[in-house]
């Protein structure tokens, strides 16, 4: 390609570069330099130099709302994978009415967060929600309080959120299964796979590219993870649920720490960025051993 | 001698329209901006119905009907969002004309940044209540116009009530601990709260609050910017131990922590406990038929000794702000907004009355409610105190709720509670 060729096709790129650069890279920058100050949101500020960092780690904040980001993720990946894939094999299967069941699983989807958070509040309510409901039925009252619980509601907000993920990460995992010929589970049998054998030596290996795109969506769900905690724990009872992305909103947003939350922002991107550039690495290698 | 006349004439006309035109706050005939305006007007989001909204509906229409050239567009938020979108449009300059807020600490940033304006001179200033408007007054200057008040309360079931031997509410803190343990003792659930949503925490605690901290000391949040008191003394352990101990003895109902407020209220007006933590704002859904049918009533919790004195809660709902950023035109449009709204021969006035679920604290406006009026005169000659948190900066309430969440599951202890507070207090304030 000539050089003059070359710098037309550059020029052409330039547009898209700015608008990333200016709304994209700056944002970014300017976040790490309104952690050093003390800003509120309005008027004028003072840079405070490291000053918001440490108060982030000494108050424990950071720690509390990594940590539970984390098992959060954790279990969007895990439960909301093994879910997905388990519905998947399933509606893989020669079933009647197949179609039937595909569109009801996916329907969770097609709600909005908001009046999913709102029907599982009423799930999980106590005295009269669903669950409460499922145990009076056998004679017990005592159904847990998972929304109101320190050990539980982190990850109550959490299957929802893989509830309501479900039907996308099946259509994914579906597809996939699609993609693996009918000869290649045919001979797997002929050369003494049983049922389970067949999933865990032969479907699960050619499934990992779809695996991939599936545990870094779940991944994306858990660490922006903050619809759900806000309409259904509000980071509560105390700090149990609280993610990073509520802490920021709260810290922002309701105690006016502008400052703060730009410096937690900015670690929590950091920490973000870290995990999924492992996460990337470890998936292709697993892909490539695949 | 005729040309003394025809200018004595000319200047008496001159004097006259003037008067008539650019004195808006004083005249009685209203004439329109001399050109199309559009003024934005944002308020929190409040429960709908199946009647006509006032600021959704009635106000733009009534506004447009009286001046053509005005129309209003509005905005609905939720208030955590609604705080921060008022304050980022500020920040801005794009902060809207007219806007609801709230009093003292609350709205004293925006005054200190210069986005709102003087409204001393508001020819109607002198019909609200002066107690009311000095929530809203910095530096000798009013800056809102007081939109009515409110208060917490404790809603209470009155046929349970009298069946454990109450025929009255209960005016002493031992009085109300032998009815919740009365109550209990019949068989019934003392208290609903919504602890899931955790603001409701503070509508027990501030009931609570007002006679333990502010009798003794009614300047006590005064001098917590001032060092001389903290979150920390013995009247605000006190506070939470009261509350706290409520909960230790089983007087709030099971699981409260997974439970909305909404679904409290659910708890409270089907007849399955016997008080809830509310206040004169959760009128329409608490005075909702239930699942049962029973008479009403409301208290302020007292946790007054027996001979100690009794502090309730009565505040200022919030009131209108007027932007300092906007052009001529807008302010002079928003300037005959308010004088059509608060002059009580127009139709909005009108409208506003009947349609508002704060109390009006307006010159000659009583409020229709028995149950509102009944409250007031029973407490008349007590002392009131606002919502404490109208003195702290934002943030503080939350910590409060926050930490005590963690007493109700027995992570944390009243002293928790103050210390975080006081921390936060310490964080915000600097």
């Amino acid at each position: 390609m000539s050089k003059k060729r070359r710098n037309i096709l550059l020029a052409f790129i330039i547009p898209a570069l700015l608008f990333y650069v200016v709304f994209w890279i700056s944002p970014v920058l300017m976040s790490f330099y309104y952690g050093l100050t003390n800003w509120r949101g309005m008027g004028d500020f003072d840079i405070v130099g490291m000053k918001n960092y440490a108060n982030l780690i000494k108050q424990g904040t950071l720690f509390n709302s990594m940590g539970n980001t984390i098992k959060y993720t954790l279990f969007v990946v895990i439960w909301g994978n093994i879910q997905a894939l388990a519905l998947a094999m399933i509606l893989n299967m020669k079933l009647k009415a197949r179609g039937v069941f595909r569109t009801i699983f996916y329907i969770p989807a097609l709600f909005s967060t908001i009046v999913v958070a709102f029907l599982w509040s009423y799930v999980y309510a106590p005295h009269y929600g669903m669950i409460s409901e499922i145990f009076n039925l056998f004679g017990s009252s005592n159904a847990p309080n998972l929304l109101g619980s320190k050990a539980t509601s982190l990850f109550a907000a959490a299957f929802v959120e893989t509830w309501k993920t479900s039907g996308t990460m099946t259509i994914i995992y579906l597809a996939g299964l699609q993609n693996i010929s009918e000869e290649v589970i045919e001979s797997a049998k002929i050369d003494g796979c049983n049922g389970w054998q067949a999933i865990r030596y032969v479907k699960i290996p050619m499934l990992a590219n779809t695996i991939t795109v599936n545990v870094m969506l779940g991944l994306i769900g858990g660490f922006k993870s903050f619809d759900y905690i806000f309409a259904l724990t509000k980071g509560g009872p105390g700090k149990s649920s609280a993610t990073l992305m509520y802490t920021i909103y709260k810290m922002a947003f309701v105690e006016m720490q502008y400052g703060k939350a730009e410096a937690l922002a900015a670690m929590a991107f950091v920490f973000i960025l870290i995990i999924s550039v492992i996460t990337l690495t470890f998936m292709k290698r697993k892909e490539l051993e695949a | 001698m005729k040309k003394k006349l025809l200018s004595l004439l000319v200047a008496a006309t001159m004097i006259g329209s003037m008067a008539g035109t650019t004195t808006v706050f004083a005249g009685e005939d209203l004439e329109d901006v001399s050109e199309p305006v559009t003024l934005s007007l944002m308020v929190t989001t409040r429960p709908s119905t199946d009647n006509k909204d006032f600021y959704l509906d009635l106000l733009p229409e009534l506004v447009h009907e009286k001046f053509p050239n005005i129309t209003i567009e509005v905005e609905q938020l939720p208030t955590d969002q609604y705080k921060q979108t008022v304050r980022l449009k500020f920040a801005s300059g794009e902060g809207p004309d007219l806007f609801t807020w709230w009093a003292k600490k609350q709205s004293e940033d925006l005054v200190n940044a210069g986005y709102v304006r003087d409204l001393s001179d508001f020819s109607e200033l002198n019909k609200f209540n002066s107690d009311i408007t000095s929530a809203y007054t910095f530096d000798d200057k009013v800056y809102g116009l007081p939109l009515g008040t409110s208060f917490l309360t404790t809603w209470y079931n009155k046929d349970m009530f009298k069946e454990v031997g109450y025929d009255n509410p209960p005016t002493n803190w031992d009085e109300f601990v032998d009815v919740c343990k009365k109550l209990k003792e019949a068989g019934h659930t003392p208290i609903t709260c919504g602890d899931n949503s955790s603001y409701v925490i503070q509508f027990a605690m501030y009931q609570i609050g007002a006679s333990e901290i502010y009798a003794e000391n009614p300047d006590f949040d005064k001098q917590l910017y001032t060092g001389e008191t903290h979150f920390t003394d013995d009247c605000w352990v006190d506070t939470v131990s009261k509350l706290q101990y409520l909960y230790d003895n089983g007087y709030v109902v099971d699981d409260s922590l997974g439970l909305s407020q909404d679904q409290s209220r659910q708890l409270f007006i089907d007849g399955e406990a016997a008080m809830i933590f509310d206040g004169s704002f959760g009128y329409t859904q608490l005075t909702t038929e239930g699942k049962t049918d029973f008479e009403r009533g409301m208290f302020c919790v007292p946790s007054n000794d027996p001979d100690g004195k009794f502090v309730y809660n009565w505040t200022s709902a919030n009131a209108l702000f007027t932007s300092n950023n906007s052009d001529e035109l807008h302010q002079q449009a928003c300037d005959l907004v308010m004088q059509y709204w608060f002059d009580e021969q127009s139709p909005l006035f009108e409208a506003w009355v009947n349609n508002t679920t704060d109390i009006i604290a307006f010159d000659g406006v009583s409020d229709s409610r028995d149950m509102i009026n009944e409250y007031l005169d029973r407490y008349k000659d007590d002392q009131s105190i606002d919502n404490l948190n109208n003195a702290w900066p934002e943030g503080v309430s939350d910590e409060m709720c926050t930490v005590f969440q963690e007493v109700i599951t027995g992570d944390a202890t009243a002293e928790d509670v103050c210390q975080a507070m006081q921390d936060k207090f310490d964080e915000l304030a600097e």
